[in-house]
């Protein structure tokens, strides 16, 4: 378990454990990210904003596949959080 | 089709390389002008006149650096022609710029008439610039780079 | 004129309203537009810095007000545009709200469209954007949707006008009915049993059940709402209900061992999936979308700042060069045309000095900006619908953060460069108190196009060759300024570290240009709204004073005749001010111009016009050559660059911060504008220029 904002881009991560106040979790709840979602790492650059996808896994599709640009095909929008968001949400890799 | 892509490498990488060397010129004239009184700057080079807006320089290295970029991704890889897509559109968007700039100056002579003022402007100095020459290759690369993306995203 | 409809209700005396309300981005703004063709009256909700837009539309053969809620994700009470729209929605008692849901971000969407059902709104509920799903590799089956939720559901593509028609329909059809809350979510049986205690509670007071929905009350309460709890308090029985809710907590925190507010929310977002995922088809993925791809250059470790900086020049080049013609008319217009007019006509001398050199000359020198300030918002505009913005405020951030600001800022940053005054109110999309506070704080310093005039009449008259290098150092100081102040202002006033944020990036979209008129609109109103009033006053204040001294009425000569103007109040006032400015070595003119660049920067040079006796702002620079060394020169335009924010900006920083960040604006830009003015001259003297 480790925070969102070490893992490395292009990684699938899913989201463990959210260590905010009430006001950011529920932003971070309307926005998709709860315990037990689906999210890839679209870019991080070292320390700083990390712009992420969510990709739901209790939905049909299957996350998003690798592909040559980083999270492409997938459903939902992009997301920006801030380094100290992402410092905040604790995730596990995937594969 | 592999040596039209060769082809369009090549001229990608030529074009990239003059709006690196504009780019560079107008960076001397803004030095030469600004902090050494003395020396000219070179205002025309191949027959395009360069100004010495650090600006321009700017946005003249990023179009080169993303149409050299591109070519380091490889022109066959979604990320080669995300660079030379995104490269033209800005070297496409400076053209139109100098264009409007052209058309108001044109326009600013009709007011000074108005005010019953003679104006004087050379126009072929606003129009031979790099900004525009260059961006007519940029026009055609756009042109390309538009199929390809077609290409990859299906559409 | 019919009065009644076919249930026998006599509509047409009611009126009738409807609401939009949705999450950011999906589109509201565009069918707001397509309902009202734009006309809208926007304000503020009362006691709130939030903006309300309402505007009116033709539905069916009804006549309706349409109230545009603000972007939100969710009703909670932790965001006051939330609350706001919440409160709204209750207090404005609109009879249908339209909840427009994107198809490109269905489940979150969702979240919301769950949230109002459960507080018993009639809603309808308008899927924008499923092209982009398409796009993206899905469909939605709107029927079964409806039937899920309950509710009519209408597919549509805003921006192409698609489905609009089908809407406004379902509208009409939906005035006729209202819909009964029902149990939209179920929170498993532990939680169930104590909202029925809680509920049941509720229901006893008859006139809070009729105001809100009992169930929703309950399922609030359990939240911890504050909204709510204050609401509760004044029903008769707040004491029982409020004593039960505290009881309920405890039970169920016990038993679920998670925080009540996190699990209540799960599983209202569990909700939104479950429905999400039955009504989700896939068609072919598409392996890659072009918002990926110009993504991947735009927010490049390498190329994402270069972008970013050409976005900027072709913003600046765009809003000063290309609008350079239209702003040569305007100056033609007012300072030759009407001015000229003016003076030969008949009338008495006074009047046509009052008009002339008053108000003439005063609207003139502001409106000249118009086509700058125009410009720069369209461009802007444009940037930001078709969805580069957020790119450009997530490059940024890492070096933004480093100067005490935020990603976000760059907005309002760049806004300043034309006015101050819509920068300002443009840092409301900054979330993070302290970083919103500081970037409206600094954001005075950066040059905005009042100012110009000043910098361009000093740099002609003492700079020539490098006239440009000189205006430029100004821009280039005010950035450095801003940033040593937010430092400053980070590390002392405003400390804490930034909350964080978090910022959707959309896809990119053509952008409507309807939308962006509008916008653009909007914003330069504003500025306007400063040139038509506050300016206007000070110019004819200044016609005034000029013409008026402690021994009374002088007469317009005064403004031909630099003497006479020296016994005005103007004259006064100056050599009040020269002892403050002598180590600068300013004279009691100079200093009085400043005065009058409080109220707006751009009258500084007009009241020296005036000052010195130049009858045109042409003489002036040859006359201010035997009165400024290029040292003190410099000085002074620095010294207009920093000092005060004017009037119009002050009083846009008390509306949206309070009084007293006004005053700190001011009583720190006063300072700093005199020391760096004199640390300019001091610096100069020590290097041996003078």
């Amino acid at each position: 378990m480790i925070p969102l904002a070490f893992v490395r881009e292009g990684t699938q991560v899913k989201v463990i454990k959210i260590n905010a106040g009430k006001g950011l979790s529920r932003r971070l709840t309307e926005l998709g990210i709860i315990p037990g979602a689906i999210l890839k790492i679209v870019k991080t650059q070292g320390p700083g904003p990390v712009i992420i996808k969510v990709c739901n896994s209790k939905l049909l599709f299957s996350p998003c596949d690798s592909c040559t640009l980083g999270c492409s095909s997938s459903y939902g929008w992009r997301i920006v959080l801030s380094f100290g968001m992402a410092m905040k949400i604790l995730v596990q890799e995937l594969m | 089709m592999k040596e039209k892509t060769l082809l369009i490498s090549v001229a990608t990488g030529v074009l990239g390389i003059l709006y690196f060397v504009y780019a560079g010129i107008t960076l001397y004239n803004w030095i030469v002008g600004t902090f050494i009184q003395e020396a000219g700057s070179v205002n025309n080079v191949l027959g395009l006149f360069v100004s010495s807006d650090p600006g321009c320089a700017i946005t003249l290295i990023t179009v080169g650096m993303l149409m050299l970029g591109s070519l380091y991704y490889k022109l066959d890889d979604a990320k080669g022609v995300s660079c030379i897509f995104l490269g033209s559109l800005l070297g496409v968007a400076l053209l139109v710029i100098q264009l409007l700039i052209v058309i108001a100056n044109v326009a600013s002579i009709g007011v000074s008439l108005l005010s019953g003022e003679a104006a004087e402007y050379v126009l072929i100095e606003d129009v031979l610039r790099p900004e525009i020459v260059l961006g007519v290759g940029s026009v055609l690369l756009f042109s390309f780079s538009i199929l390809k993306v077609r290409q990859i995203t299906g559409k | 004129m019919n009065t009644k409809t076919k249930k026998g209700k006599p509509k047409d005396f009611k009126k009738i309203r409807i609401a939009l309300a949705g999450n950011p981005n999906v589109g509201k703004s565009v069918i707001f537009n397509e309902l009202t063709g734009g006309r809208a009256w926007v304000g503020n909700w009362p006691g709130t810095t939030v903006e309300k837009k309402v505007g009116k539309a033709k539905i069916g053969k009804y006549e309706v007000e349409v109230l545009d809620l603000p972007g939100i994700y969710s009703l909670t009470a932790y965001s006051l545009d939330e609350l706001v729209a919440r409160n709204g929605i209750v207090e404005e008692k609109p009879d249908v709200v339209i909840d427009i849901a994107n198809a490109a971000n269905f489940e979150r969407s969702l979240y919301l469209t769950i949230s109002l059902l459960e507080m018993g709104v009639n809603i309808i509920v308008a899927l924008n954007m499923i092209d982009l799903a398409e796009a993206q590799g899905y469909k939605i089956d709107a029927e079964k949707l409806s039937k899920l939720l309950q509710v009519p559901v209408i597919p549509t593509i805003a921006i192409k006008g698609y489905g609009l028609g089908k809407l406004k329909e379902a509208v009409t059809r939906s005035l006729k009915t209202r819909k009964n809350p029902e149990k939209i979510v179920d929170y498993g049986n532990l939680v169930e049993i104590e909202i029925q205690k809680i509920e049941k509670l509720i229901k006893r007071d008859t006139e809070l059940s009729l105001k809100y929905p009992p169930r929703w009350l309950a399922i609030k309460l359990l939240e911890k709402d504050r909204d709510v709890e204050e609401k509760v308090k004044s029903s008769p029985f707040a004491e029982e209900i409020l004593k039960q809710t505290q009881k309920s907590r405890e039970i169920l925190e016990k038993q679920l061992k998670k925080d009540l507010e996190e699990y209540i929310a799960e599983k209202r977002y569990e909700k939104a999936l479950e429905i999400a995922r039955e009504c989700l088809k896939p068609i072919k993925a598409k392996p890659l979308t072009l918002t990926d791809m110009v993504d991947f250059v735009t927010t490049h470790r390498v190329f994402g700042i270069p972008i970013m900086l050409t976005m900027l020049y072709i913003a600046f080049k765009f809003a000063f060069d290309v609008a350079a013609p239209l702003c040569d008319l305007i100056d033609w217009f007012f300072g030759t045309f009407l001015y000229d007019l003016t003076m030969s006509s008949t009338l008495p001398p006074l009047i046509k000095s009052f008009l002339g050199d008053g108000i003439i000359t005063g609207i003139g020198s502001i409106l000249v900006f118009l086509p700058n300030i125009v410009f720069l918002f369209l461009f802007l505009a444009f940037l930001e619908d078709v969805g580069y913005m957020a790119r450009a405020a997530f490059v940024v951030d890492k070096i933004m953060h480093k100067l005490g600001l935020t990603g976000k800022s760059i907005i309002p940053m760049i806004l300043g460069f034309g006015c101050n005054v819509p920068a300002i109110m443009a840092t409301r999309a900054i979330e993070d108190k302290n970083d919103r506070e500081v970037t409206a704080l600094v954001n005075p310093l950066m040059s905005c196009s009042a100012r110009l005039p000043v910098y361009l009449i000093f740099a002609g008259a003492f700079f020539a060759a490098y006239k440009g290098t000189v205006v430029l150092s100004m821009y280039v100081l005010g950035l450095i300024l801003a940033i040593v102040m937010a430092l400053l202002f980070r590390k002392t006033l405003f400390r804490g570290p930034s909350v964080g944020f978090v910022m959707e990036l959309p896809p990119y979209m053509m952008p409507v240009v309807k939308n962006m008129l509008i916008k653009t609109w909007e914003r330069s109103k504003r500025f306007l709204f400063k040139a038509g009033t506050i300016i206007l006053i000070a110019a004819i204040l200044i016609w005034i004073l000029s013409i008026t001294g402690p021994s009374g009425y002088i007469g317009i000569e005064a403004l031909e005749d630099p003497y006479l103007l020296e016994k005005s109040w103007i004259g006064a006032l100056g050599h009040f001010l020269e002892k403050v400015f002598s180590p600068m070595g300013w004279d009691w003119r100079a200093a009085a111009a400043l005065f009058f660049g409080f109220v707006a920067k751009e009258v500084v040079v007009a009241a020296m016009a005036m000052l010195y006796g130049a009858s045109g702002e042409e003489m002036l620079p040859s006359i201010l050559a035997g009165i400024f060394t290029p040292l003190t020169a410099y000085a002074y335009i620095a010294f207009v660059l920093i000092y005060v924010p004017c009037l119009a900006t002050l009083a846009t920083i008390r509306g949206e911060l309070g009084i007293k960040y006004a005053l700190l604006a001011l009583i720190y830009e006063i300072l700093l504008a005199y020391f760096v003015a004199l640390g300019i001259v001091f610096i100069g003297h020590v290097l041996g220029i003078s």
